[in-house]
């Protein structure tokens, strides 16, 4: 059979169906076949965050497949109920990542994206990816990105690096406050009014992020 | 902590930058308010947003058939770790376990180091082999699955459709339930109308043998303001009559018709209710006691149906004997 033209959420629930053996919904021929096709959509956008979070294309694989294979193995950690299954994975790959950096003590990213001077060595907005740059069938996370590009562009530049700290280095904010040598309160503002701010302009305009 | 304290953490949680101790604040929050799990999800699908604006990376050539091979190494890394629950649910390995330590000066002599040693290489070579075969057995049981999961759906697939004939079978039959209902309705009617036709018959045979007999009266029922016309047939030998009835209005629900000889005493006595057919016709036999000559007059009146014992109003019809 061919489950290519399954949806994410389907798939899923044919690896829960894998483990748990029970009755109600079809197992596929091939029981990895689900994962493996998952692992094919959903590869490329989960390395590219771990890459960025991690700045180590090695760990950022071993984060990834450790992740995939978490889902093989207890594919129930997805709730369909709760949201989306891209939406799920991006969000395992994202607190993995920042156990791997808490863990270490280290944070690859910074060197990456801000000096320690606090200049931009690259701006965020220049590298986000074009309409292209993702697997095509993958609509829905090319809608998102959309979305949340429009709403970046529209921060001020402040506010757009402590997001960048806080969601991609793993910095807690009272680590952020130190890095940049700024006042705890004037970071913990900056987080909250920004996204506030990103959540209000997606609203005012109908753009919804799920 | 105040709700609108915890809201605006929320941002913040959803980046996962809180520390340890607001953390906890939060979650204990989310927990026992469903309004503000709904904020967290907005916010949380921001994040999820932030994770999609990344920058393209080429993926590591070779890292689909890395992700394969740990995928089945995992799967055999399970299939070996069953193996000590198999082995610990035998009966005599569990018996083994249970039997006394051998004492020191025994433990020598039963195991010379060499010997144990021997024994040792043997049971490791003997466990290797269990666990070639007990993975051989676990692969062969994987395919059985597979093929038994394949046999699942397609049955389930069969199931589907056989439910899908049932369901349609059960449309059909319903339908010709309904024609069954509706020809049996229709199946009342004709029997209805074939006994009145049969009833028509037998009456009127009634009145052709009353006409063939000698002496037989003919004599006009006539109406008073109604196009009713009406013919009382009888013969002064016989105690039997004929009523035949034309051109008789419909009578309102609950009433009938009702004809009366009157004695020529001038007291009516009731002679049988009649209803008109659809075309307004009817044919009325009646018996009388006595003979012809007792009688005077013949009526007919409106009465409530089932009959009344005397008349309840004037009759729409007299004609005299």
């Amino acid at each position: 059979m061919d489950y290519s033209t399954f949806k994410d959420e389907e798939l899923a629930a044919m690896l829960r169906q894998r483990a748990t053996q029970g009755g109600g919904v079809a197992v596929a021929e091939n029981p990895a076949e689900p994962l493996a096709l998952l692992y094919d959509r959903y590869f490329r956008q989960c390395f590219a965050l771990a890459v960025r979070m991690l700045a180590d294309a090695g760990r950022a694989e071993e984060v990834v497949q450790e992740v995939f294979l978490k889902l093989w193995q207890a594919p129930q950690g997805f709730d369909q109920t709760r949201g989306k299954f891209a939406s799920w994975l991006l969000s395992v790959v994202h607190h993995r990542c920042i156990d791997e950096i808490r863990k270490n003590k280290r944070n690859l990213t910074i060197s990456h994206s801000f000096g320690p001077d606090g200049e931009e060595g690259d701006d965020p907005i220049n590298r986000i990816p074009d309409e292209h740059s993702g697997p095509e069938e993958l609509s829905w996370l090319n809608q998102q990105r959309g979305a949340v590009r429009q709403a970046l562009t529209r921060l001020t530049d402040v506010q757009r690096r402590v997001i960048e700290l806080a969601y991609f280095g793993g910095m807690t904010q009272a680590e952020i406050a130190a890095h940049l040598g700024e006042p705890l309160g004037t970071v913990k503002t900056r987080i909250r009014l920004g996204l506030q701010k990103m959540k209000a302009m997606l609203e005012a305009e109908g753009l919804e992020v799920v | 902590m105040e709700r609108q304290e915890i809201i605006d953490l929320l941002p913040a949680y959803a980046l996962d930058v809180l520390d340890a101790d607001e953390q906890q604040v939060v979650e204990a929050a989310l927990t026992a308010d469903p309004g503000l799990r709904a904020m967290l999800d907005e916010y949380s699908g921001l994040a999820v947003g932030l994770a999609t604006n990344v920058a393209a990376v080429e993926p590591p050539s070779g890292h689909r058939q890395r992700m394969m091979a740990r995928l089945q190494g995992t799967t055999l890394l399970a299939a070996t770790q069953t193996l000590p629950q198999q082995l610990a649910s035998r009966d005599y390995y569990r018996a083994a376990e249970t039997q006394p330590p051998p004492r020191p000066d025994e433990r020598g002599l039963a195991n010379p180091r060499p010997l144990r040693t021997i024994f040792s290489f043997a049971a490791l070579v003997a466990a290797a082999l269990v666990i070639v075969a007990l993975l051989g057995w676990n692969i062969a049981l994987q395919n059985e699955i597979g093929n038994n999961n394949t046999s699942v759906a397609n049955l389930s697939g069969q199931l589907t459709r056989i439910q899908a004939q049932l369901g349609q079978a059960k449309q059909e039959v319903a339908g010709l339930q309904g024609q069954i209902t509706q020809a049996k309705g229709d199946n009342a009617t004709l029997t209805s109308q074939l006994t009145a036709a049969q009833q028509s018959v037998s009456s009127l045979q009634g009145a052709n043998e009353l006409l063939a007999q000698r002496g037989t009266v003919v004599r006009e029922v006539a109406a008073k303001d109604q196009p009713l016309t009406s013919q009382f047939i009888a013969n002064p030998n016989s105690n039997k009559g004929v009523v035949l009835a034309y051109n008789l209005a419909p009578v309102p629900s609950g009433k009938t018709y009702e004809l009366w000889v009157i004695g020529k005493d001038g007291k009516p006595l009731p002679a049988g209710t009649f209803d008109p057919d659809a075309k307004g016709q009817a044919v009325h036999n009646l018996t009388f006691s006595g003979s012809l000559a007792d009688y005077a007059a013949v009526g007919i009146t409106v009465e409530p149906t089932g009959g009344s014992p005397t008349p309840s109003g004037a009759p729409i019809a007299v004609g005299n004997i």
